[in-house]
């Protein structure tokens, strides 16, 4: 967190927010490469629940993160995600599935309070905190957390259980 | 150490180079050992110098030590005053050994802190014995000290007035610190008693510690030598003191008169790499000359007449220097001639007629350079500049590949890449302009003007890619021998350590393969020489009671065959006995003795490749990690590989990997199964079927088809890969499938797929260090649309495959009831 570290001192912070569901989010603006529209995604076997697949982005295969299902949020009712908040972590753009990019916003360091678990419906441990804005509170992600080692959320078995578990009939 | 300015720009020709030197150096130190020919030693020597030289210039002063020490040993050997042993190779080994954990260490930035002291001791005794005469600590000089005429001039000045020349050798305490003040508090004692006519290294390099722990001066006095070996000898850190007085003849070969009328050569000074050029030159027998070409007077464009001449002699040999420098030649900046010296095959007279046969030039007159004779002794008599000699050198014959023409320039690997990447794009776009194309003819039909322009261009583009492509593939390839070239000196450790006697070649080791290959094939190779060492070849005493020559033999090849490259690993050892081999795995636990006893010997010899058959008992040194042949077959097969052994008992075997010429594009099958897209590496696809969905049978639970009375088992995707999401399409309509029939090693299945697609070139894509490596999937590439496909990694679904011949068949059952 040193980086951020550094814009604490100059009092203001950018970040760029977007909505999933009712609730607005926010990742710091230089980690955002770009906004796409949702696209193809293709999925791929053995990757934590989280990660809906991979993706074409100019030619270069991109993993696509669904932000709900990695937040335990509700699937969308209606049109639901709708954009893609490319973003860069760990030296590798990663795809984050959106309900709707909004704005970047400037934001006060004095206010931004630390994650409080009374006020948001999702994880504390994801947050890094909460920022007081015209448009409304804000939900500040803790990227290296909300992204981190997707190992340690579920086996790299891509290869399924057997036959037997995986074959099961569809209900019809 | 501390660089005073930054040497990081240098730092990735430096390191390139001192590759290439090691290579070299570890592929010949290991040849030297069977046959120590004059050509050998010479390229040994050359490449330690070259080492030296370039290690010393970017201040890696252990790195510079080490090989000068080598090299003294090589120049020795090259000069027959000691002969070669293996105890001198495996002290030269472990010099090479040691410069190369240094060139590793120096990726991490600094030069390693490796303690060479006992080594280059070691190498300095060698290089002592070598000659009993001199001072004991006295070193060959790394190139023979030249003597500008001016300071021939000052010595014989000096002697005319009735004082002596010596050559006095410095040596410092190995380690000592601050170098430098030491050196000059040296030269400042003897310059008390002395006058120094030249320093080696030159002072400015003193100054800056530039050298290594001796240094050499030449020094005329009229003092007696005793007393300034004890003036010096008194300073602290001072290792030893020799002093030699400077024969005569020095000055003599200044005195030489300079013969038909070239009174200017002689002031022809060579730079020390020009030197190294002539002299080797000379030492293969090619001719070294200097061409004085003289211009028409007031000739226009004469700069470009001068780089016409220059590059006339290139086509006849290897223009080594121009004056003035061939910039100021292109820009005119020159009288109304030049000079170029000239290393070439041809003799003079055709050079001459070649650059006279060019417009506008009037006069062109080459004369031969001929190298002084060095003298045996060190210090005895050193050479003094090279003089353009009256007689020209015999024509020997010229050997072939000596010196090389400079057509080629060094390009860095991440460019290459890099423009490797982009061509991987266009391949992209060209697919998704043919996408376009069938999309438009089937709008607008076939007779439309801009369908058939476009598909005009197209084809062209199309063609135009796989033309860049190619050529950016050539580029990119480099002769296995960049990898083979390490083999020699480990199969001879390997065999010394297992007391076996082994001839081991290479052939085809220029055969080229692209980087993507080469940088993964060391690994598998290793592990089959090994085997070859270890389980192929008989002790001596063994093989002689066979009736077979008790050393054996490895041959290592390559060649291409179609777009694939074979490597192939052959002995004449003991072969693979099936007996032997069954043994062996049921001791292993991998089945029973009965089972072993059923198979036939062809199952037998596969057990080979069972997990946990060939585990190493003793880890080797070698590859540090007792892998068994089982991850070497699978390493070869992610690479879209195969590997193969022919065996005879007692005769010996070969194992041979097949392997595509690049990694980066394959040929692959696009299928869809369950609305999902798929490629498989079209190496690995046998054929195609279609069938009806009933037609698969059920035996022992497992699904299969019979295929031209074969039985043949099923995988199908979905059953295989865990989806966390539901598949996008159920499968397939009216009961109608496509089986591949996929083959890798001796394991074969059918994939059951609903739809095939069509055959494409298509772009290994990585899937990124945050999906990770992901089982039976061996990356991703982008299809014609824009959308995504997984590559299939056939080896691993087999395995899975192979695990799952018992499933329920109640699974199966409810799979039928699906369609």
């Amino acid at each position: 967190m040193e980086s951020e570290g550094d814009q604490f001192d100059e009092g203001m912070m950018q970040f760029v927010t977007f909505s999933l569901g009712h609730e607005l989010y926010g990742v710091p603006v230089d980690v955002v490469d770009e906004v796409i529209h949702m696209q193809f995604v293709a999925d791929v076997p053995g990757v934590p629940d989280y990660v809906e697949g991979i993706t074409n982005l100019r030619g270069n295969v991109v993993p696509v993160v669904n932000l709900r299902w990695r937040l335990g949020l509700p699937p969308a009712s209606g049109e639901g995600s709708d954009r893609l908040l490319v973003v860069e972590h760990n030296r590798e753009r990663i795809g984050l599935e959106v309900d709707t990019v909004r704005e970047v916003v400037d934001v006060a360091v004095t206010d931004i309070e630390p994650p409080s678990p009374i006020v948001s419906s999702i994880d504390s441990d994801l947050i890094q905190g909460l920022a007081k804005t015209p448009s409304g509170f804000v939900i500040l992600l803790d990227l290296d957390r909300t992204l981190g080692a997707p190992e340690a959320s579920g086996g790299r078995q891509a290869l399924g259980p057997g036959r037997a578990a995986a074959a099961l009939p569809p209900a019809q | 150490m501390s660089d005073s300015f930054d040497m990081s720009a240098y730092m990735d020709v430096f390191m390139a180079e001192a590759d290439e030197q090691l290579a070299l150096l570890e592929e010949s130190l290991v040849d030297l050992e069977k046959e120590a020919t004059p050509d050998l030693l010479q390229r040994l020597f050359r490449a330690a110098h070259t080492l030296k030289g370039s290690s010393a210039a970017m201040g890696f002063t252990r790195m510079a030590e080490l090989t000068h020490a080598m090299e003294n040993v090589l120049d020795e050997l090259r000069n027959e005053r000691i002969g070669v042993t293996s105890a001198i190779v495996d002290v030269l080994l472990a010099g090479l050994d040691s410069l190369s954990a240094m060139r590793r260490g120096l990726e991490h930035g600094a030069e390693p802190d490796l303690d060479t002291t006992a080594l280059t001791a070691q190498l300095r005794d060698i290089t002592r014995a070598a000659r009993p005469g001199a001072g004991a600590a006295v070193e060959a000089p790394p190139v023979g000290i030249q003597l500008e005429a001016e300071e021939l001039r000052a010595i014989e000045r000096a002697r005319q007035a009735g004082a002596t020349a010596y050559e006095i050798t410095v040596c410092l305490k190995p380690g000592c610190p601050l170098k430098a003040i030491r050196a000059a508090l040296v030269l400042a004692t003897v310059r008390k008693q002395a006058e120094l006519v030249k320093v080696m290294p030159p002072e400015e390099q003193i100054d800056r510690e530039e050298f290594g722990d001796d240094f050499r001066m030449i020094a005329t006095t009229t003092d007696a030598p005793d007393r300034i070996v004890a003036a010096v000898s008194a300073l602290s850190e001072i290792g030893s003191v020799t002093i030699q007085e400077m024969p005569e003849t020095v000055a003599a070969a200044e005195e030489r008169p300079s013969e038909a009328g070239l009174a200017a050569e002689t002031d022809l000074v060579f730079l020390d790499h020009e030197l190294d050029a002539v002299e080797m030159a000379l030492g293969q027998g090619f001719s070294v000359f200097v061409v004085d070409v003289g211009l028409r007077p007031g000739t226009p464009l004469k700069g470009l007449r001068a780089t016409m001449a220059v590059s006339t002699a290139e086509k006849i040999g290897d223009v080594i220097r121009t004056d003035p420098g061939p910039d100021d030649i292109e820009e005119e900046r020159f009288g109304d001639s030049f000079r170029m010296v000239l290393i070439t095959k041809e003799p003079a007279a055709a050079v001459r007629a070649q650059v006279e046969s060019l417009g506008e030039i009037e006069s062109a007159t080459v004369t031969p350079v001929a190298l002084p004779k060095a003298e045996p002794q060190a210090g005895a008599a050193p050479p003094s500049a090279l003089a353009p000699a009256a007689v020209a050198p015999i024509e020997a014959p010229a050997e072939p590949g000596g010196v090389r023409r400079q057509t080629t320039v060094r390009v860095n690997v991440e460019q290459l890449d890099n423009l490797m990447n982009l061509v991987a794009e266009l391949v992209i776009d060209r697919t998704v302009l043919e996408q376009v194309l069938l999309d438009l003819t089937a709008q607008s039909g076939k007779q439309s003007d801009v369908a058939s322009s476009l598909e005009e261009a197209v084809t062209r583009i199309g063609r135009r890619t796989s033309d860049l492509q190619d050529e950016i593939m050539k580029a990119r390839m480099q002769p296995v021998d960049t990898v083979f070239s390490r083999f020699p000196r480990m199969l001879r450790d390997l065999a010394h350590k297992a007391g076996k006697r082994i001839d081991f070649q290479i052939v085809g080791g220029e055969t080229e393969l692209d980087r993507s290959v080469l940088e993964v094939i060391g690994d598998p190779l290793i592990h089959m020489l090994r085997n070859s060492v270890d389980h192929g070849i008989e002790l001596p005493e063994e093989r002689k009671a066979a009736g077979k020559p008790e050393v054996g033999s490895i041959v290592l090849s390559a060649r291409h065959e179609e777009n694939y490259i074979v490597i192939q690993v052959d002995d004449d050892g003991r072969g693979i006995d099936p007996a032997r081999v069954r043994q062996r795995a049921v001791e292993r636990g991998l089945l029973s003795r009965e089972a072993a006893d059923r198979m036939s010997d062809r199952e037998a010899m596969d057990l080979i490749w069972a997990p946990g058959f060939s585990t190493a008992e003793k880890v080797s040194d070698v590859s540090g990690r007792g892998v068994g042949m089982d991850i070497v077959r699978n390493n070869v097969e992610r690479l879209n590989g195969r590997i193969d052994v022919q065996s005879i008992v007692g005769q010996g075997t070969s194992m041979s990997v097949r392997l595509p010429l690049t990694l980066a594009i394959i040929q692959a099958l696009l299928v869809r199964a369950q609305g999902r897209v798929y490629a498989l590496g079209l190496t690995c696809v046998q054929e195609t079927e279609r069938r009806q969905l009933s037609e698969i049978q059920t035996i022992q639970g497992a699904e299969t088809v019979v295929l031209r009375g074969r039985v043949l088992p099923l995988i199908r995707f979905d059953w295989c890969y865990h989806y966390t999401r539901p598949a996008p399409a159920t499968g397939a309509r009216n009961g109608r499938i496509f089986i591949v029939v996929v083959r890798v090693g001796e394991r074969e299945a059918g994939i059951v797929v609903d739809e095939l697609i069509g055959e494409q070139e298509i772009v290994i894509k990585s899937l990124g260090s945050f999906i990770g490596d992901v089982r039976g999937v061996s990356g991703a590439t982008i299809l014609g649309d824009g959308t995504v496909a997984l590559i299939v990694d056939a080896a691993a679904l087999l395995d899975k495959a192979a695990d799952e011949r018992s499933q329920p068949i109640a699974a199966l059952e409810a799979a039928t009831a699906e369609a």
